[in-house]
């Protein structure tokens, strides 16, 4: 007799897993990665590989420590290292860097339960972590090594004195010669990420796209200078932080429509922040909050299955 | 009847630590743990007002009625807390600057009103004595334990002390280089190696925390909606736990 | 009634009352024993700390009643026993943080600082010069109203510094030995009449700035979208009075097209000094010789004889004029356009959301 297999939904299944997306995620952070080692200088590439190093050491002896499934080969933790380096300054202590992904991912990441269970994005917690305790080392940004600037102020400082005077031109801009972090610089590099994610369907457009266009339209809104507001959307880790950070699986509300409350609420927080708020850059901040919220954005715009109870 | 005695002073060190375990007198512990010379004063001032409490409560347990208990018992504690106030602000002024507000508070500090309660009005004099000993001396030491964490770690000092290779002077004595994590002797990092500890202490310490665990269902946790447990598939643990106590109530047809 | 007041009720107030009184009695009899050493210690800290700043000085540990205007910094002043001076307690809390920082200066009889000493500073971020008993005051040793103003030393937080300097000046202008100047020694509108007939066509589009960095241009009246505009500049002289005022056209390519001189008023010399001032004429004649100089040839314009100081300030508030940049005022376009795109987005995805529940629940 044939022996009957008897099982479960599903059936058919894709070839998608966490690991296959986190190479997807890698391959698109690429350029950026590339284009900031050119930018920047070979420091740049220390601080990703200290980054993504201590990351993945970390959450490989948290499992070992408390005798959990070991998680690392997944990815994950490779991407939020190399998120968090990306977001750092070329010259940070390494030291600091490190200090920053241990807690990445041990506090954020493995305390609450490991991935899929933590409350907010590890990258964007660990890099409001650094810049809270290392201001000095790793606030700003620094300086292109590639060009010499006339200025030495990031492009977000110099609009936060409310001039448009002594900014880099705009193709300046797009191609990465200013100051800031490593991986927000080009915006062509994040842009190749950006469409590479789409095609893969590893991201939905929408999240990028709203974050992006609330920034501008508030901005023109408030300082009522098209200038100003399309500096704005090159500037700082807008464009990096709407794409890759903004669109994490775990802490991003899963509806189509918490998606666009999502990127809208970044957006606002974004602007009220750069524009009224001490801190000249107000991306990371954003993010965070618009994660705490994203359970009970969920909850406000599920679906109701078709014919279930109201 | 001495290991009785003993065991009652112990019990207040590791099993049941005020704060690490029973986790009462918090506010203190989060904020005047930020130096070790802060952390002392607060240990040994709150040790001293539960002794004292602890032993006049005690003597007057048959006395006070049920009904006014708890008004007798604050002022009790506030008049042993106001004391010790104005002792320290009249021969130690430094140390009164610098617990500040603090020292006002430890009239509501949990743990004091709290074993008044739990202990003080049920035993005699001198085993109240005793436990108000071991509470205040397991609180004095989870506070030393944090303090020192958050000095040595955020301030790069020891009780006031620099520590060499934490914080490198130049020859000039100006600092070149500290290798600290500010963050720590702030609010942020208080809440964090406090969270730390409680979570390291329940999980070497007896198994007193597991059982804690076990009676909580998820369910019942505040944080029911957006912490990532009761959803994870990985936790079947505490999933099946409390699909256990459901069963075990009365169950809908 | 009877319910009230009866057995059950009565012990329990009765204990209670009772222990009330027995801690009340405890903790009157550690005060009666405490206060005295309170109060002794509490006035030596601050016998010590006048000490400080004014060394050699006697203090009876009695603070003087503050007048009725003053300002929020002064917190306390002490007037030194044999003639010496005052000492006045300062706190500002316009530092980096916000939170108070306490300090306390000795000011002798001729407005000069004797000493200076931090004594409280609370912010949570304290450069370790800025700690209290440092050794911050010494810079301000010697220095008088007018010389804080210029004072460099080197504390690394900045707008901390500046909320001392500014409390520092409080306390010289309470103790009158600095005036508080009005910022711009004229009405505006006089000034703005005096631009707009300046200016000449197009004046009744003039709108004023305020240039953020310049030392004597005050205000600037520009056209939106044109590049000429009218300068004004003053200064006061160390006398308290301006020494000199006048506006100033300049076209689109930074050439003086004309001038006109408000004010001008040197101290008449004593004889001893021997010397003549310039005549009206000849003050006249030189601001004349400013039109049609530019950045560069501005610096050859010289006054006839005397007052060289006040002129190459002139000439300095000219060059500064010449060069003044303002950032425009934004028009009203973009705004709208802005709110335009904000609602119809808005419009469109709420509008998405009611049809779609509209289909599901239709269903």
């Amino acid at each position: 007799m044939n022996k009957l297999v008897v099982s479960s939904s599903p059936h058919i299944r894709t070839d998608s897993t966490t690991r296959r997306i986190m190479l997807d995620v890698l391959i698109a952070l690429l350029p950026t990665a590339v284009a900031g080692t050119v930018i920047f200088g070979i420091k740049a590439l220390w601080v990703m590989l200290v980054c993504v190093g201590f990351s993945v050491l970390s959450e490989f002896l948290f499992n070992l420590i408390t005798k959990h499934t070991q998680t690392v080969g997944d990815l994950s933790a490779a991407v939020t290292g190399l998120i968090l380096a990306l977001n750092l300054r070329a010259d940070a202590p390494l030291w600091q860097c490190a200090v920053g992904a241990v807690f990445a991912i041990i506090v954020v990441k493995c305390l609450f339960g490991g991935l899929g269970c933590n409350f907010a994005n590890p990258a964007v917690t660990g890099r409001i972590f650094i810049m809270i305790c290392f201001a000095t080392t790793v606030g700003g940004g620094m300086m292109p090594t590639v060009v010499d600037l006339a200025s030495s102020a990031t492009p977000l400082e110099i609009m936060k004195g409310d001039t448009v005077n002594g900014l880099p031109s705009l193709p300046d801009m797009m191609l990465g010669l200013r100051g800031g972090a490593i991986g927000e610089v080009c915006a062509i590099a994040i842009l190749l990420g950006f469409a590479y994610l789409v095609y893969r369907g590893v991201i939905h457009f929408e999240t990028p796209l709203i974050f992006i266009g609330t920034v501008f339209v508030l901005s023109l809104i408030i300082s009522s200078d098209l200038t100003l507001s399309l500096y704005h959307v090159f500037s700082g880790g807008l464009l990096f932080g709407a794409v890759f950070m903004a669109t994490d699986y775990v802490t991003t509300p899963i509806t189509r429509s918490g998606k666009m409350i999502f990127a809208f609420g970044c957006g606002l927080i974004t602007v009220l922040i750069r524009f009224f708020g001490t801190y000249p850059e107000g991306v990371s901040f954003s993010i965070l909050l618009m994660n705490i919220l994203s359970p009970y954005i969920e909850k406000w715009t599920a679906k109701k299955p078709l014919g279930g109870k109201k | 009847m001495k290991n009785n005695k003993l065991s009652i002073v112990l019990r207040g060190l590791i099993a049941e630590n005020p704060v690490l375990v029973l986790v009462l007198g918090t506010c203190p512990t989060l904020a005047q743990t930020g130096n070790v010379i802060a952390a002392l004063s607060m240990g040994i001032a709150a040790t001293i007002v539960l002794v004292c409490s602890n032993m006049v409560i005690s003597a007057l347990r048959n006395i006070i009625p049920d009904t006014v208990r708890i008004p007798c018992y604050i002022v009790v504690i506030a008049g042993f807390v106001t004391v010790v106030q104005l002792v320290m602000q009249a021969y130690l002024p430094d140390l009164y600057e610098m617990m500040g507000v603090y020292l006002a508070l430890i009239v509501v500090n949990c743990i004091i009103l709290g074993r008044a309660e739990m202990f003080a009005r049920k035993n005699n004099v001198v085993d109240s004595a005793l436990d108000g000993l071991g509470m205040g001396l397991g609180f004095l030491l989870a506070l030393l334990v944090m303090a020192t964490i958050r000095e040595v770690l955020g301030a790069g000092t020891f009780a006031g002390i620099e520590i060499p290779f934490l914080i490198v002077r130049d020859a000039a004595g100006v600092v070149k280089n500290s290798f600290t994590l500010p963050i720590l002797t702030q609010a942020p990092g208080g809440f964090l190696v406090f969270g730390i500890m409680i979570a390291v202490i329940n999980k070497i310490g007896p198994k007193k925390g597991e059982e804690k665990r076990k009676n909580f269902s998820c369910e019942g946790c505040p944080s029911a909606t957006v912490c990532g447990r009761v959803a994870c598939p990985e936790n079947t643990e505490l999933v099946t736990e409390s699909d256990d106590r459901r069963d075990g109530g009365k169950e809908e047809a | 009634m009877n319910k009230i007041i009866n057995k059950e009720n009565l012990k329990p107030v009765l204990v209670l009352s009772v222990i009330c009184i027995i801690v009340a009695a405890l903790m009157g009899a550690v005060n009666m024993l405490t206060e005295p050493v309170i109060k002794d210690r509490n006035e030596k800290a601050i016998a010590e700390s006048l000490g400080k700043v004014m060394p050699g000085g006697q203090f009876d540990g009695e603070s003087d009643a503050l007048k009725k205007d003053a300002p929020e910094t002064i917190s306390r002043v002490y007037t030194e026993k044999t003639g010496k001076g005052t000492v006045v307690v300062l706190v500002t809390n316009k530092g980096y943080t916000g939170k108070n920082i306490g300090f306390t200066v000795g000011i002798d009889t001729e407005g000069k600082i004797v000493g200076m000493q931090v004594t409280q500073n609370e912010e949570s971020i304290i450069p370790s010069e800025l700690k209290p008993g440092g050794s911050y005051g010494s810079h301000y040793v010697g220095a008088g109203a007018k010389d804080i103003a210029e004072l460099v030393t080197g504390a690394t937080v900045h707008f901390t510094e500046g909320a001392i300097k500014s409390a520092l000046n409080d306390a010289f202008v309470y103790l009158g030995f600095a005036e508080n100047k009005p910022e711009i020694p004229r009405d505006e509108s006089e000034i703005f009449a005096l631009a707009k007939e300046l200016y000449g066509e197009g004046a009744e589009n003039l709108e004023s700035y305020t240039p953020t960095d310049s030392v004597y241009v005050k205000r600037v009246y520009k056209e939106r979208g044109k590049d000429a505009f009218v300068a004004y500049a003053f200064t006061y002289s160390q006398y308290g009075h301006p020494e000199f005022e006048f506006i100033i056209k300049v076209d689109e390519s930074r050439k003086v097209t004309a001038i006109n001189k408000i004010v001008w008023k040197v101290s008449d010399p004593k004889p001893e000094w021997g010397y003549v001032p310039p005549s009206e004429e000849a003050v006249d004649a030189f601001f004349e010789s400013f039109v049609g100089k530019d950045a560069s040839t501005v610096s050859s314009v010289e006054i006839a004889t005397g007052a060289t100081n006040t002129a190459g300030r002139v000439r300095e508030a000219a060059l500064e004029a010449i060069e003044v940049t303002v950032t425009e005022k934004r028009g009203p376009a973009p705004r709208i356009i802005g709110i335009v795109a904000l609602v119809l987005a808005a419009g469109a995805f709420v509008g998405y959301e009611i049809i779609k529940r509209r289909r599901t629940s239709g269903k």
